[in-house]
């Protein structure tokens, strides 16, 4: 037994779309306090691995486990066991303040009930208050506090990235998938998400990230694992991924990869 | 002045009555379209809430109270039993389920002797009056308001953004969209109990698929980022026919018309004001 121990472990998933298996056998654990990043070229999976964890489509078979419990249900269920996620395509709400799109990130852990609503009296005004002190905190964690009351849809790209990130940590998560999160964003903006996802890692949260930007996967993951043609191929370190054959090839084909090797040797 | 007043409310008795009514059935639509749903079914509704309340009325002599709460109960019952199994299918499955219920109702209506027949059921009492239509429009409108801004109203408006990311925040989407479905069943039945016993006459036809989509056109029009926007969605498309009096057989196509330049030219409706999510 390791010291550390696994907060995601997902065992086997497998998802088949009319004979094409986009996901086929694929295996790995994610450590609690870890990056884990999930790599891999276009098409490889990662966004369906993403979806078959978050719930959003159900596999074909194979479980993912969370904190000893598994996974199941639909998305909202898995929100309420502690997963949480962002999207490729950002998905905010666009019409919605800054403040209420973080607020509707707390939706899992808000409990008033309809009568406490309808009266304003009970749960309801200590919970919408503390909330709300919440929403700002996280607002004024991801640089946004001057924009908590414009319209999300109004943000630059940069900052509804980010916006995304408030959003999704809002829900207490104990393990936070982003797909992504730096795609689109310009330099300065990646080293800044990267400079924010490593204060989320240290305020003990664990990250699942799929992303493309190599410097920006080698540079903040503890763990990774590559997918190619929806089978895992490799799983390390940064520095035993970027020196495995089988991912240069995944990468840059074989012939290049051979090159690589001659020009090596 | 009192005389004035007098002459005012018995010439404009049934108008008076109408908004009211009308503004309850706008809301009962926004119900359900805050949540991202379309339901064709809320003339169904209130017609359920019109015959039910008729009948306990007029064989039974109900106290009115009693009358108007099971013209609220058996809409929703209603509302569960096909709101059950089409909600979990997202799209267009809850619209094409509620046009069903219309059509069952009319025809239904239309044949059992219970409810009258085509003849519809006649010498229903008076017992709406103007307070009460317009405190239960007020109760029931304040009531939106009070849900629009709380967790509640950040998952509607969510779940009408991105049903998905709704999802993901933790919203139970089923059970959001039946509560929705629901709620709107039970206020278009009250409204149908009120609208009864201020006409004191009802037939099947007055449920159709026609007052259905002029439903619908109240909250298109007023526009559902507030609650407050189907009501005047209501009162507007009540009180025009009564300025274009000489349009009167051409109501349809007016309403036809504004439901195109709605959608055209003022997708947000005439009230573009978004209410605030957070309470």
């Amino acid at each position: 037994m390791s010291a550390t121990n696994t907060l995601l472990d997902i065992d086997n998933l497998t998802v088949n779309f009319r004979g094409l298996v986009a996901v086929d056998h694929v295996s790995f654990q994610v450590e609690a306090g870890t990056v884990h990043g999930l790599i891999g070229p276009n098409g490889a999976g990662k966004t369906t691995c993403f979806n078959l964890i978050s719930g959003l489509i159900p596999p074909t078979s194979g479980r993912a486990m969370l904190d000893g419990s598994p996974l199941e249900g639909p998305s909202w269920q898995r929100t309420r066991a502690g997963l949480s996620r962002t999207f490729q395509n950002i998905r905010m709400f666009q019409e919605m303040t800054v403040r209420e799109n973080v607020m509707t990130g707390m939706h899992a852990r808000l409990h008033a009930s309809v009568p406490e609503i309808l009266s304003r009296l009970g749960r309801f005004r200590k919970e919408e208050n503390a909330a709300r002190a919440k929403a700002n905190e996280l607002i004024d964690f991801v640089g946004l506090s001057a924009s908590a009351d414009r319209r999300a849809g109004d943000l630059s790209y940069g900052d509804q990235r980010r916006l995304e990130i408030a959003r999704a940590v809002a829900s207490d998560p104990k393990l936070l998938m982003l797909d992504e999160p730096a795609a689109g964003m310009n330099p300065t903006e990646t080293r800044d998400l990267v400079e924010l996802l490593l204060r989320l890692k240290t305020g003990g949260l664990t990250l699942l990230l799929v992303e493309h930007d190599m410097h920006f996967v080698m540079s903040l993951c503890d763990q990774i694992t590559v997918l190619n043609f929806g089978r895992k191929i490799a799983a390390g370190t940064p520095q035993h991924i970027r020196e495995n054959p089988a991912v240069i090839e995944a990468y840059l084909g074989a012939k290049i990869a051979e090159r690589l090797k001659g020009g090596a040797a | 002045m009192s005389a004035f007043l007098d002459n005012f409310m018995f010439s404009y008795q049934a108008v008076i009555f109408a908004v009211g009514v009308n503004g309850l059935l706008a809301l009962s639509m926004y119900a359900v379209l805050a949540v991202g749903q379309l339901s064709l079914g809320q003339a169904a509704f209130m017609g359920i809430g019109a015959y039910v309340s008729a009948l306990l009325t007029l064989h039974l002599d109900w106290p009115f109270a009693a009358v108007l709460l099971a013209a609220m109960i058996v809409p929703a019952v209603v509302a569960l039993i096909i709101g059950g199994p089409t909600l979990r299918l997202t799209g267009v499955y809850l619209a094409l389920a509620t046009i069903a219920i219309v059509e069952i109702l009319r025809i239904f209506l239309n044949a059992s002797s219970f409810t009258g027949g085509a003849l519809g059921l006649s010498g229903i009492p008076n017992k709406t009056t103007v307070l009460l239509i317009y405190g239960l429009l007020a109760v029931v409108l304040l009531g939106f308001i009070l849900i629009a801004r709380s967790r509640l109203g950040r998952a509607m408006e969510a779940m009408r953004e991105d049903e998905v990311a709704a999802g993901v925040m933790g919203v139970n989407l089923p059970m959001m969209k039946l509560g929705a479905l629901v709620v709107s069943a039970m206020i278009a039945g009250l409204a149908g109990a009120l609208n009864a016993h201020a006409n004191s006459f009802i037939g099947p036809n007055d449920y159709s698929f026609e007052h259905a989509v002029t439903i619908i056109s109240f909250a298109l029009l007023g526009g559902i980022g507030s609650p407050i926007g189907p009501v005047l969605g209501a009162v507007i498309l009540t009180l025009l026919p009564e300025f274009l009096t000489s349009l009167q057989d051409y109501k349809l196509v007016v309403n036809g018309f504004i439901i195109v330049v709605a959608v055209l030219y003022m997708p947000r409706g005439i009230l573009t004001w978004r209410i605030g999510r957070v309470g």
